[in-house]
């Protein structure tokens, strides 16, 4: 039984591999976007404000088919955006591994915008204005003073992205399907060996899988906190 | 030099504030709660006003009407709090660095070196603000300020965190700011011997409004001005100098004029000058010198002022300098002191307060 | 006094109780594969207008539906889109072998979005690879018995090598055609049946019924199942719903 359980076929050794560059490319796509959106939210008052809020916060109150199926509407071959990307530039999205990171990414997205906008929210506001009055633009002032103050929990923010794709399902197979090789994420690997009957031994494989991979994110997470917290004098937390 | 005149209006504190001087080095005192903070964050364009102008060496920096509002990273005021708002994520040296950084070699009217050795935290420089001490970290967040070549350092009550020992310690670089940099200041405090340590112009300031600006021996004579600074612990300062020690009875001796101050023993060299300060409450008063009394100073000189503020009865005294005694009604019509009379200040030398370092 | 209100309760209770129990005997759990959802719905709405028990249809693809019984799920008939997972209910003992029999047959077909049809010449000569551009949608290849077919096919054709890295495997033969219908694939391989159903698509070609593994619907109680569901196989086997099945395209196979 053991010696099954570390028995890994090749189809499941590319579910890891692809669940993993597909969790790193959308971690990295809704890096910038999140920290942009997550500074708007925490220091300006704009019209609109709320409805951005809601906006960002839907993909977490969704059932996860919904974003997929509006992705599908939209970035599909034949979506609103899609069939001018696919016409024009002869970019598909759907079935691909970019188009899963896509989905991905919308569902990370709300997650990595509640911390860094936590993150952020806690610099003081004095020490962003001290450093206006020594000279520095205010974007100088975020690169140099906001974001490295705010960066233990921006780290966060990015982890909990990248464990939230590593888990990403429902969005997924609704938008890009669930194509082995190109697709077909441990999640979804998972769901096609437990509805294949026989198919137990392999699903069990890749939950364990799954959740050490869970396990090492969640590790590394409070590593880099600690860290970035003992450089900026404060304690690290003991829980 | 700076010419102010703005108002601002947050329910139910209101603003209104003039203010014209060319004095490089202001005070900025009033009680807590009249403004003063303000003001400096209207200066430094961290609160806009609603209405008016100022301008600094002219420059407009905010004007209302020609919607004028320069911006802070452009406005070059340095500013220094009663927190040090050190970058908690940079070493001392980096923080020093931060606003010099950012200026083109020939617009740095300080080095860096300059401003370590002036303020003397060679030593503190490869450590991280949480490891310094509450006056290391004042010191640094000066030295900051300074190489960012101000053209106007404003100071928000900065020795308001630290213990007395500690304020007389950093006092000292500041007078060293004002006399080797020669660089505008704005000092605020509810202290006037914080202040008058520094410059003895003042600017006072209540409820909104400037209600006296001058010279402090001027300003003083304010009857406004007066009753305010009471409320706050005015004490008469003097600068003497310091003229002998006596180590078996432990006392200093210092001089003002003709008058000779007595006071517990300072750690002073002869002939430096020291100032000290004698509450207005601890002075008693005389109309003959008296023998056979434990108070060590007699100091004489002619009553020039008579006032009564609120309960309590000023009397201003010329010893050279004007001091003022607090004194009870009683006691001024038993005595039937009248401005002219020549009277006795009785001071003990327990009483009198060591500022450090004398200003001018 | 007491004791007559609490023999009240109790009989309140009971009579409360039976109702249940009946209900329950009455609804009837069909199992049945993805591409019978029409035929079947409305044969069970007939079925219901003439007799009492309640039909329950769960419509999936056939290799998750034989997963779910494997597992205990409370089915009464299980109708497979394919002989393989009858056969590994039967291995497991989960079917009443008596009762089991062959319903319907059934053809493949090549379909391509309403308006975007292209020419397939369906022989060992001709390419599908270079017939038309984009992704080839049917079911998963290796469990939804749709997919398998349709694999087996491209591989008497000659053509799974070539188009292979070009198929998208659906989770059952709807999604495929999904698919299909809104054009994010080129052309997809469903069954006639499907392919009827729906106006968005167009056959392009029908595979040969000797490309593959003769399609059956094999039918079956599941073992423990209600006495009552077996009026529901008789009901299967009636011409009424004999019409119906050929309505949708489906052909009956008598036994």
């Amino acid at each position: 039984m053991l010696h099954d359980l570390l028995n890994f076929t090749p189809s499941e050794i590319s579910a890891l591999f692809l669940s993993i560059k597909v969790a790193l490319w959308s971690t990295l796509a809704s890096c910038v976007p999140g920290i942009f959106v997550a500074w708007l939210l925490a220091r300006k008052s704009f019209i609109g404000k709320s409805l951005l809020d809601s906006l960002v916060h839907l993909p977490l109150v969704l059932p996860p088919v919904v974003p997929g199926f509006l992705l599908l509407i939209l970035l599909g071959n034949q979506g609103l955006i899609g069939k001018w990307l696919h016409e024009s530039w002869g970019i598909t999205l759907v079935f691909t591994w970019v188009g899963a990171a896509i989905a991905s990414a919308v569902m990370a997205f709300p997650l990595m915008v509640r911390a860094a906008r936590l993150a952020i929210r806690q610099v003081d506001t004095n020490l962003e204005a001290a450093a206006q009055s020594l000279g520095a633009h205010p974007f100088r002032v975020f690169f140099t003073v906001t974001l490295p103050l705010a960066m233990p929990g921006v780290l966060t923010g990015l982890i909990l992205a990248f464990s939230r794709s590593l888990g990403e399902f429902g969005a997924t197979i609704t938008f890009v399907g669930n194509i082995e090789g190109e697709t077909r994420t441990l999640p979804l690997a998972i769901f096609t060996y437990t509805q294949i009957p026989g198919g137990d031994t392999a699903a069990m494989r890749l939950v364990i899988l799954s959740m050490l991979l869970a396990f090492c994110a969640l590790l590394v997470s409070d590593l880099l906190e600690r860290r970035a917290n003992k450089r900026l004098g404060l304690n690290p937390h003991d829980d | 030099m700076i010419d102010l005149d703005i108002r601002l209006n947050r329910g139910s504190f209101v603003l209104d504030a003039k203010l014209f001087t060319n004095e490089p080095v202001i005070g900025l005192f009033g009680p807590s709660g009249s403004g003063k903070s303000t003001i400096l964050a209207i200066l430094a364009g961290l609160i806009k006003p609603d209405e008016g102008r100022f301008v600094i060496d002219g420059e407009c920096l905010f004007d209302s009407e020609k919607k004028v509002d320069v911006a802070i990273h452009h406005r070059r005021i340095g500013l220094v709090f009663q927190d040090s708002r050190l970058f908690p994520h940079l070493s001392a040296r980096n923080n020093l660095d931060y606003g010099l950084n950012l200026l083109a070699p020939r617009n740095q009217r300080f080095s860096f070196d300059q401003i370590v050795a002036l303020l003397e935290i060679g030593h503190l420089l490869e450590r991280r603000p949480h490891q310094l001490s509450g006056g290391g970290k004042q010191r640094v967040a000066l030295g900051r300020a300074l190489l960012a070549s101000p053209r106007l350092l404003l100071l928000d009550e900065p020795l308001a965190s630290l213990d007395s020992r500690l304020k007389n310690q950093i006092l000292p670089f500041l007078r060293r700011i004002k006399e080797q940099l020669q660089i505008p200041m704005i000092y605020v405090s509810h202290s006037i011997n914080e202040i008058l340590h520094l410059t003895q112009t003042l600017a006072i300031i209540q409820a909104g409004s400037i209600i006296a600006n001058g010279g402090f021996h001027e300003v003083i004579k304010d009857e406004r001005v007066l009753s305010l600074a009471h409320s706050l612990g005015l004490d008469n300062v003097i600068h003497a100098e310091v003229l002998e020690h006596n180590q078996e009875f432990e006392y200093t001796l210092t001089g003002y004029g003709e008058n000779k101050i007595l006071l517990p023993l300072l750690n002073k060299p002869i002939g430096s000058f020291t100032a000290i300060s004698i509450p207005a409450s601890n002075i008693a008063l005389s109309k003959l010198r008296l023998s056979a009394l434990t108070i060590q100073n007699q100091l004489h000189g002619t009553v020039t002022a008579i006032r009564k503020i609120d309960h309590r009865v000023l009397v201003s005294v010329d010893i050279g300098c004007v001091l003022i005694a607090e004194v009870t009604a009683k006691a001024v019509h038993d005595l039937e002191i009248k401005c002219g009379d020549s009277v006795y200040c009785l001071v003990k030398a327990q009483a009198i307060r060591h500022l450090g370092d004398s200003a001018d | 006094m007491l004791r007559y209100s609490i023999l009240r309760l109790i009989t309140i209770i009971s009579v409360l109780g039976l109702p249940t129990a009946s209900l329950a005997d009455q609804k009837i759990t069909v199992f049945a594969a993805a591409s019978l959802t029409n035929a079947l719905n409305e044969i069970s709405a007939e079925y219901e207008n003439e007799k009492s028990p309640k039909i329950q249809n769960s419509f999936s693809a056939s290799s998750a539906l034989a997963k779910q019984i494997e597992n205990g799920a409370p089915a009464d008939i299980f109708i497979s889109a394919d002989s393989k997972w009858m056969d590994y209910l039967q291995d497991k003992k989960r079917i009443n072998v008596q009762s089991r029999t062959n319903l319907l047959s059934n053809r493949l077909v090549l379909i391509a979005p309403k308006g975007q049809g292209f020419k397939a010449q369906i022989d060992k000569s001709s390419s599908l690879a270079s017939a038309f551009t984009g992704k080839l949608c049917t079911g998963e290849v290796e469990s939804v018995p749709v997919g398998i077919y349709a694999k087996q096919s491209l591989i008497t054709l000659g053509w799974w090598d070539a188009i292979k890295s070009r198929v998208v495997g659906a989770q059952d033969v709807r999604a495929a055609l999904n698919f299909v219908e809104r054009g994010e694939c080129a052309a997809g391989i469903v069954y006639e049946t499907d392919a009827k159903l729906s106006d968005k698509v167009e056959i392009v070609a029908v595979f040969p019924d000797d490309s593959h593994e003769p399609i059956v619907y094999p039918l079956a109680l599941v073992e423990g199942a209600q006495p009552n569901a077996r009026s529901f196989i008789d009901y299967l086997g009636s011409d009424k719903a004999k019409s119906i099945f050929v309505k949708f395209g489906f052909t009956p196979i008598n036994k």
